[in-house]
């Protein structure tokens, strides 16, 4: 397994972003997790969604949309672990 | 794969942060302080320094109250901030910051001494302090504590720097009551003539040296005790031949920089011992036509020193960087097993076409420094320079992130402490090696009412821990999905986590449902 931090960034007060991530190989079995970084104690900040495209053949396109669920902005980080190699 | 942690959250872009130093508590192996500048105005390069301290190993950070500043009845000698972090520990527990006082910026002088700060606590609170030399001169300078229990001079808290070129010295075996030179010597003792920016490493037999770069020449010097600081051998060369990056850049408002950046970069040199008599000294040579990490070792203490006179490259089979990246700021240090790393920064497009971005990376050696076949990546992200960088002495085309940043060590391993900008401020992080999993669990049990919605909270869980969650209905029914679920996240603190499962039920009947965790990867 291998794991890693793809992308870090920062989601307006209650609104979503989405980023993409491709040319990750399609026969690798990924899983995405979503971070806060910003801390602000006593409630949820943030949820996030992934959607996949399969943009060749031997390649897979991730859709992140990371939603924050409060009304501040807030940074967060994109998480993956490759579970197979 | 490294723990990254945000140990700053500066409330304003104001206060960036780098120029860093980190050191491990020799009673506690969870307690590291580190120190660097935090600017109060970066368009005018103010500024003082701010400290740090972790009590859990680097998980959560806090600031420390302002370390106060010295008035003085020459309004030109007042205190108006501290520079160039330097830290070290006692064997009583005790903590040292030694800084650079200086006055306001309408003053004729750049600096007003040396000062020391202490610590008792760990690092939440600090003394006034004690300003142990007095020299307008003084700069760059650097501490040390010998940290072995082995050492007839366990304890002894070792100070060098630049008076002038003057290499100036001053020790306390006390815990901080006093401080003086050699024999009985005022702080300050001069033993040499020729130094910039020394760095000093203590041997597992309490043997100190102190190198110097021979101000922007090709050659390192060291000297060395053998009786604790009270005396020192004439000064030796270590290296000859080097490529300071002083005579190999182009020089713009009074630094070096690389092509395509703003940022002041210097050739200063770091030092560690390994286990027995191993010495060795490294820093950032130009060569080659782009910044690289060399180094050069000794076996038996400095009497000899090992391969070309002009050292040799750090990476040379593992993680040699491409042509287009530039490594400099390195940084040593030694576990108590003599395991030697090396941190630094890359600086380099990290894809085609990309601007010029830092990753944070660290070397290690099994061996006393005969290679370093270990190269990790520490940064989880590489950072931007020019971002919120503070302009150095107010200059427009000059921007500042540092001389040097920190690396501290205990038998835990290593804590790289650097400047990064990924949340658009310069802010102070650390690393921790990571391990990779899977550890897996139940974290909870419950039941969910027909076609209802429910949140469950499960907290405290280590912000650099890789968490996957999922839930599974544990009341059977065939024919339909029972359950569906969602996870928010809550950054709770700097260093943990809560998270909330929100269940919900899609039949019209209770069901009991598990929820699992698999901890992918944990420091």
């Amino acid at each position: 397994m291998v794991v890693g931090v793809q992308f870090t960034g920062s989601v307006p007060g209650s609104s979503s972003r989405r980023w993409f991530t491709f040319n990750w190989p399609a026969s690798w079995d990924v899983v995405w997790t979503v971070v806060s970084t910003s801390p602000v104690v006593g409630a949820p900040q943030i949820e996030w969604d992934v959607a996949v495209e399969r943009a060749t053949a031997t390649t897979i396109t991730y859709w992140i949309t990371i939603k924050n669920l409060t009304s501040s902005s807030t940074n967060i980080e994109a998480r993956y672990a490759v579970m197979n190699i | 794969m490294w723990c990254n942690t945000q140990v700053t959250f500066s409330p304003s872009p104001n206060n960036s942060r780098s120029e860093s130093e980190l050191e491990v508590n020799p009673l506690d192996p969870l307690n590291l302080v580190g120190s660097s500048k935090k600017f109060t105005n970066p368009a005018t390069y103010a500024f003082t320094l701010a400290a740090y301290a972790t009590f859990d190993g680097g998980e959560s950070w806090l600031e420390s109250p302002p370390l106060q500043l010295l008035g003085n009845p020459d309004p030109n000698k007042a205190w108006s901030g501290i520079s160039d972090p330097a830290i070290a520990w006692d064997n009583a527990g005790n903590c040292y910051l030694v800084a650079l006082p200086f006055p306001a910026a309408s003053s004729p002088f750049s600096t007003v001494g040396i000062a020391v700060y202490k610590s008792s606590d760990g690092g939440r609170n600090w003394s006034i302090p004690n300003h142990i030399h007095t020299s307008t001169s003084d700069d760059k300078q650097w501490a040390t504590g010998d940290r072995n229990r082995g050492s007839r001079f366990f304890g002894n808290v070792y100070v060098a720097w630049d008076d002038g070129t003057n290499l100036a010295f001053a020790r306390t075996t006390d815990q901080g009551a006093t401080w003086r030179g050699i024999g009985s010597q005022p702080a300050g003792s001069v033993l040499a003539a020729d130094s910039f920016s020394p760095a000093i490493a203590v041997a597992n037999d309490g043997a100190v040296y102190i190198f110097w770069i021979v101000g922007r020449s090709s050659t390192i010097k060291f000297v060395k005790s053998v009786d604790g600081g009270n005396s020192f051998s004439v000064p030796q060369v270590a290296v000859t031949g080097l490529t300071n990056l002083w005579s190999a850049l182009p020089i713009t408002g009074g630094f070096p920089k690389f092509a395509g950046t703003k940022f002041r970069v210097l050739t200063l040199p770091a030092a560690c011992t390994g286990s027995g008599r191993n010495v060795v000294v490294a820093w950032a040579d130009y060569r080659e036509g782009v910044s690289r990490i060399y180094y050069r070792r000794s076996s038996d203490g400095g009497a000899t020193w090992i391969g070309a006179p002009s050292g040799q490259p750090l990476l040379t089979r593992i993680g040699v960087p491409g042509s287009d990246q530039h490594d400099f700021h390195p940084q040593l240090a030694s576990t108590p097993s003599g395991t030697i790393a090396c941190s630094y920064y890359e600086l380099g497009p990290k894809w085609a076409g990309a601007p010029q971005w830092i990753n944070t990376f660290i070397a290690t050696s099994q061996n006393n420094g005969a290679s370093f076949l270990n190269v990790e990546k520490v940064s989880n992200v590489p950072w931007d320079p020019a971002v919120n960088a503070p302009l150095s002495h107010g200059d427009p085309n000059t921007t500042f992130i540092g001389e040097y940043f920190g690396l501290g060590v205990s038998n835990n391993g290593f804590v790289p402490f650097w400047t990064d900008t990924r949340t658009g401020i310069q802010e102070m992080f650390s690393g921790r090696k990571m391990s990779i999993g899977p550890w897996t669990g139940v974290q909870f049990e419950g039941r969910l009412p027909a076609g209802s919605t429910r949140r469950w909270f499960t907290f405290n869980w280590p912000a650099c821990w890789h968490v996957v969650w999922e839930v599974v209905p544990i009341t059977p029914r065939v024919g339909a999905p029972q359950i569906r679920w969602r996870v928010q996240v809550e950054r709770a603190s700097s260093g943990m986590i809560t998270y909330w499962i929100k269940i919900t039920n899609l039949t019209g009947r209770d069901v009991d449902i598990e929820a699992r965790y698999a901890i992918l990867a944990a420091d």
